[in-house]
């Protein structure tokens, strides 16, 4: 017989490129239709995979209608099959797919809310860490806390973005997509302090602010960059959110 | 977490957990002897399907049941970062038992997710030999290995399969996971007796029994007649053919540990729970034979 690693070579490249010849040396029974029943793998593999791709990417499917969707999903599972054989994970590169597939065009901002699903998902996966309660920061002198800086949650994330992809999702959980104003662009921060992933949208202003505290940045460095971006930034607010979502974790003085 | 140890799975029935039911299970909490997970679902670092599995641990015994190993694959070692995610979860958990498949699912580096099949000639004997005591190696523990459902045969495949899982088991130790759906279905599309299939398997190396659903499709053959494919969906009730082999099983062997698996269209809690009473019902009437 042929070797092994020939054998599943000339299987798999059947399995996803339907263009390749069943491989020879496959039986059934009597007066069988080996290509048929070749078609059940090739329809195992490509229906449980877009099942997945469905799983991982919910709004995007609900946006766009199964049929598309599974265009859609069949076209990205042939250029870009999974790697590693954990499901969850699978979808890495679908945002960026999704930007480029052709008839994509008249719902640009998809490739964004998908972004947004790996986003959720990331979150919803990952490390459990407790998050600290804002009455943490009053152990510190007043000086001090102008030089905190915060331990983030692990599933916490930001994604900008030019569409109102908060406004999307909020559509998508409460069935209501009817109000969404396409000409919005909104930003989104993401964390799942214990069992349920939260999202709030981010002005400009605040988004600035969410991101130097999650780089690193001392509180007054934060304020001071936020601030640039709107002189009446709303410090009390952002800081308050912060901990809101459970993003803090810890806090520490920078020397 | 030591509340179960790995003998603790019974000879009872069990069920394929599945997200959808989570919520049922720690509200009821059904009598029932265990619940089985695929690990690859669990994967992650935290998150809700971790604490739900560990709430349902602390009530149940519990068995990984893995997809994602490729025991079949042509390759000189076993996928290492797989390995290593699947013995953190079994130091997590501490399963009553570990499985896999005899299949593979992934080459060069492409997973198919699907249970892909294999010629039984004395080369991939060697290499499941290899794999399989790699797997135990690095577990540190015994695994059972589950017969495949089939589509297509290989021509060139001297071993019959039971014959090949036979010296598997003989070479490497391994127990053997045994899915009676499995048979019915691949007995179908392969054109053999199933009794014959099971009258031939090494049943005294059996460690768990699977029972499930599949689904039945007409094809045209070449020559212009029709006849069916069984396709092993995990979508519907197990049906009264399959019960019958389960019955000839247990009548050889004894109660074993039995799962009702349902991956696909999962329907209500209740209905599978009375899918996995069922199977309770035909192991009550064995000790009644047995104790007579």
């Amino acid at each position: 017989m042929e070797d092994f690693a020939i054998l599943h070579q000339k299987f798999t490249e059947a399995l996803l490129k339907p263009q390749h010849e069943v491989p020879e040396g496959l039986i059934a029974v009597k007066a069988p239709n080996i290509g048929r029943r070749f078609d059940v793998y090739r329809n195992n593999v490509m229906a449980s995979l877009v099942d997945a791709l469905k799983a991982n990417f919910p709004i995007v499917s609900a946006l766009v209608g199964d049929d598309f969707f599974s265009g859609l999903a069949v076209a990205y599972i042939s250029d870009n099959p999974p790697v590693i054989p954990m499901l969850f994970k699978y979808g890495v590169e679908f945002p960026a797919f999704i930007a480029e597939y052709p008839s994509g065009a008249s719902l640009p901002y998809l490739s964004d809310v998908a972004r947004l699903e790996n986003h959720w998902r990331a979150a919803y996966h990952a490390e459990e860490k407790q998050s600290i309660d804002i009455t943490a920061v009053q152990k510190f002198s007043p000086e001090d806390q102008m030089n905190l800086v915060f331990e983030i949650h692990p599933s916490a994330s930001i994604l900008k973005s030019g569409w109102p992809i908060y406004s999307i999702w909020q559509g998508h959980e409460s069935g209501d997509m009817g109000q969404i104003n396409l000409e919005t662009s909104e930003n989104v921060v993401i964390c799942r302090p214990q069992v349920n992933v939260m999202l709030a949208s981010l002005n400009e202003d605040a988004c600035v602010f969410f991101r130097q505290i999650m780089n690193g940045q001392t509180l007054g460095e934060a304020y001071g960059a936020a601030a640039e971006k709107n002189e009446e930034f709303d410090l009390s607010y952002s800081f308050g959110q912060l901990f809101a979502m459970g993003l803090v974790t810890g806090l520490s003085v920078k020397n | 977490m030591t509340k179960f140890t790995h003998k603790d799975i019974p000879n009872s029935a069990g069920v394929g957990l599945k997200a959808q039911h989570y919520k049922n299970i720690l509200d009821e909490k059904p009598p029932l002897g265990w619940f089985e997970v695929h690990p690859e679902n669990y994967m992650g670092a935290g998150g809700p399907p971790h604490q739900y599995l560990t709430a349902i641990r602390e009530l149940y015994p519990l068995s990984l049941h893995g997809v994602g190993m490729s025991l079949g694959s042509p390759v000189e070692r076993l996928n290492p970062e797989h390995l290593a995610r699947f013995k953190a979860l079994v130091e997590r958990y501490e399963p009553g038992l570990i499985s896999e498949h005899l299949a593979w699912s992934t080459h060069e580096g492409v997973f198919y997710n699907d249970l892909l099949p294999l010629p039984y000639t004395d080369e991939t004997l060697n290499h499941l030999v290899n794999h399989v005591n790699e797997m135990q190696d690095y577990m540190g523990r015994q695994v059972l290995i589950e017969n495949p459902s089939v589509y297509l045969a290989y021509d060139d495949s001297p071993y019959a399969e039971t014959e090949f899982l036979r010296q598997l088991a003989k070479k490497t130790g391994c127990g053997l996971l045994l899915d009676v759906n499995n048979i019915f279905v691949s007995a179908s599309n392969q054109g053999y007796d199933p009794y014959d299939y099971l009258a031939a398997f090494p049943v005294e190396c059996v460690g768990e029994i699977h029972l499930g659903g599949h689904v039945v499709e007409k094809v045209e053959e070449d020559d212009k007649s029709i006849s069916e494919i069984l396709i092993d969906a995990h979508s519907t009730a197990v049906v009264d053919d399959v019960w019958g082999i389960y019955n000839k099983l247990i009548g050889m062997i004894g109660a074993k540990p039995s799962l009702m698996e349902w991956d696909g269209d999962i329907p209500e809690w209740k209905i599978l729970y009375d899918e996995a009473q069922t199977a309770d019902g035909y192991l009550a009437k064995l000790d009644v034979k047995v104790t007579a």
